[in-house]
């Protein structure tokens, strides 16, 4: 037996001498009273945890039923329905479609952060792993539905693009459309727009923005919105008075803007000239309205007297 | 020796055991015994051992939805025990506690050797008490519960080639502090 083997027995030895044998009796009730104990809080506890994830997650559910299914009801607000054309008559009058310019949506915020605690407590908390994994991929679904509606990329000037009454482009102007008219004439603007974003949208009108400013008559300015219907491009002269306008990934519909062009506007004189270079559209997404300013190819100008 | 993978005398196995608190329960009574021993060898102490046991069995309790396998329960549990030793020496050493450990009676029979023998036993434990809390839980796995080098591995959650040098080290410094400070220069 070499010193290793004897070291090892000797060690052996040792901490054999430290052994006590079998655990005191004691012990073992002493351990199962402190697990009753312990079961008996976690009990109470679970049962306030279960309470609170069922809580947690009714919040998240009534809240996503909420943002997803609760649209706005009334004329006009039914999803998935294009507006019924009310015949090639129908004039596009002033006022049709205005729509006051909309804040961040603060509410629906709200609600979201609140399903998103919710959820983060239900996943957080859950026993059973499907539960967890399940509150984590609605999390990732909200997130990622929410990094894809209220921007402006959602709606692109594409397809047609006119002025009507339309005026040659005069000297000493590189680029843009001019509208000729004189005094507050109506001009009305022919505009593609196409849904670039990956969920549906409805479009709910334009925001008139200049007209609230002092003195607006004395510039050009949005004062309605209408559409074409689909087999009738570009003819701003069969447009139709605005309703809502459903438009799912990809589609794209022809907007007619009614405008005036301001009481300096002239169509001979070329002092000045005012521009319309984007237009304040408002649309719903899952309930939540924005308003985004989709550019314009070119700027739309209207001239004027400049002493007006 | 009696150690740690011996067949334990009777387990508890009602259904599942992340599945019943009561069974699980059972199960970590069954192995109170060994979990006890192990304590107390590392520990030196019954009085710490006891408390060390009585902590392990209710983190085990806690964590309970760790274990996934109810036949790895021995090994989970030992980990948890010697997790706990571990805490208990190190805090052990801001505050050193000694006490006499009982020792076994008529080992030493060859005439002449008894002495010899004796104080080899105290310098040994001597020694064992002033290795760190790591080493000593190493000899204690190796050479009272008599584990395997992947057994260890299993229980103290690292790789075999750690648990070999540990050991060598744990058993160099247990030479070291056999010989005496003058050695260790």
């Amino acid at each position: 037996m070499n010193d290793d083997a004897v070291f090892e027995g000797e060690i052996r030895s040792m901490l054999g001498r430290r052994d006590p044998g079998s655990s005191p009796a004691h012990l073992g009730e002493a351990v199962v009273e402190r697990l009753e104990r312990e079961r008996a809080r976690t009990g109470a506890a679970g049962r306030g945890r279960l309470v609170v994830n069922a809580a947690a997650g009714l919040a998240a559910v009534v809240v996503l039923a909420v943002v997803v299914l609760g649209r706005p009801s009334g004329p006009g607000a039914r999803p998935g329905l294009r507006p019924t054309p009310s015949g090639p008559s129908s004039p596009l009058f002033e006022g049709s479609g205005l729509r006051s310019s909309v804040g961040p949506p603060l509410l629906q915020l709200a609600l979201a952060g609140a399903a998103l605690v919710g959820l983060a407590v239900v996943a957080a908390r859950a026993k059973r792993r499907v539960v967890g994994y399940g509150a984590i991929t609605v999390i990732l679904g909200i997130v990622w539905i929410g990094s894809m509606i209220g921007t402006s990329d959602a709606l692109e000037h594409t397809g047609g693009f006119g002025v009507e009454p339309f005026l040659e482009r005069p000297a000493g102007f590189e680029s843009g459309v001019f509208v000729r008219a004189d005094g507050d004439d109506e001009f009305r603007l022919l505009v593609g727009i196409t849904n670039l974003s990956r969920l549906p949208l409805d479009l709910v009108g334009v925001a008139p923005g200049a007209a609230q400013i002092p003195d607006a008559d004395r510039l050009p300015r949005i004062v309605g919105v209408g559409y074409l219907p689909d087999d009738d491009c570009c003819l701003p002269s069969r447009a139709q008075p605005f309703a809502r306008l459903h438009l799912d990934p990809g589609e794209s519909i022809h907007l007619v803007i009614l405008g005036r062009a301001g009481r300096c506007a002239t169509a001979t004189v070329e002092v000045g000239a005012s521009q319309i270079d984007s237009l304040p559209l408002v649309y719903e997404q899952l309930t939540l309205l924005h308003t985004a300013a989709v550019r314009l190819d070119e700027p739309v100008s209207v001239l004027n007297d400049g002493v007006c | 020796m009696d150690g740690l993978n011996e067949a334990p005398a009777r387990v508890w196995r009602l259904g599942s055991v992340t599945g019943s608190e009561a069974s699980f329960e059972r199960l970590v009574v069954d192995h109170l015994d060994r979990a006890y021993r192990l304590a107390a060898v590392i520990l030196g102490s019954t009085a710490d051992a006891e408390e060390a046991v009585s902590d392990a069995a209710l983190l085990a309790w806690r964590s309970r939805s760790g274990l996934r396998d109810p036949d790895r329960f021995e090994a989970w549990f030992s980990r948890i025990v010697v997790n706990t030793c571990r805490d208990r020496l190190r805090s052990r050493r801001r505050r050193p506690v000694v006490e006499v450990l009982p020792t076994a009676p008529n080992e030493a029979t060859e005439p002449g050797d008894f002495r010899e023998l004796i104080h080899t036993r105290d310098e040994l434990a001597r020694a064992f008490e002033l290795l760190s809390a790591d080493d000593r839980i190493m000899l204690v796995l190796r050479f009272w519960a008599d584990l395997s080098i992947e057994s260890i591995a299993e229980r103290l959650g690292i790789p075999s080639g750690t648990v070999k040098s540990r050991l060598h080290h744990a058993l160099a410094r247990l030479r070291v502090g056999l010989r005496g400070p003058e050695v260790d220069q």
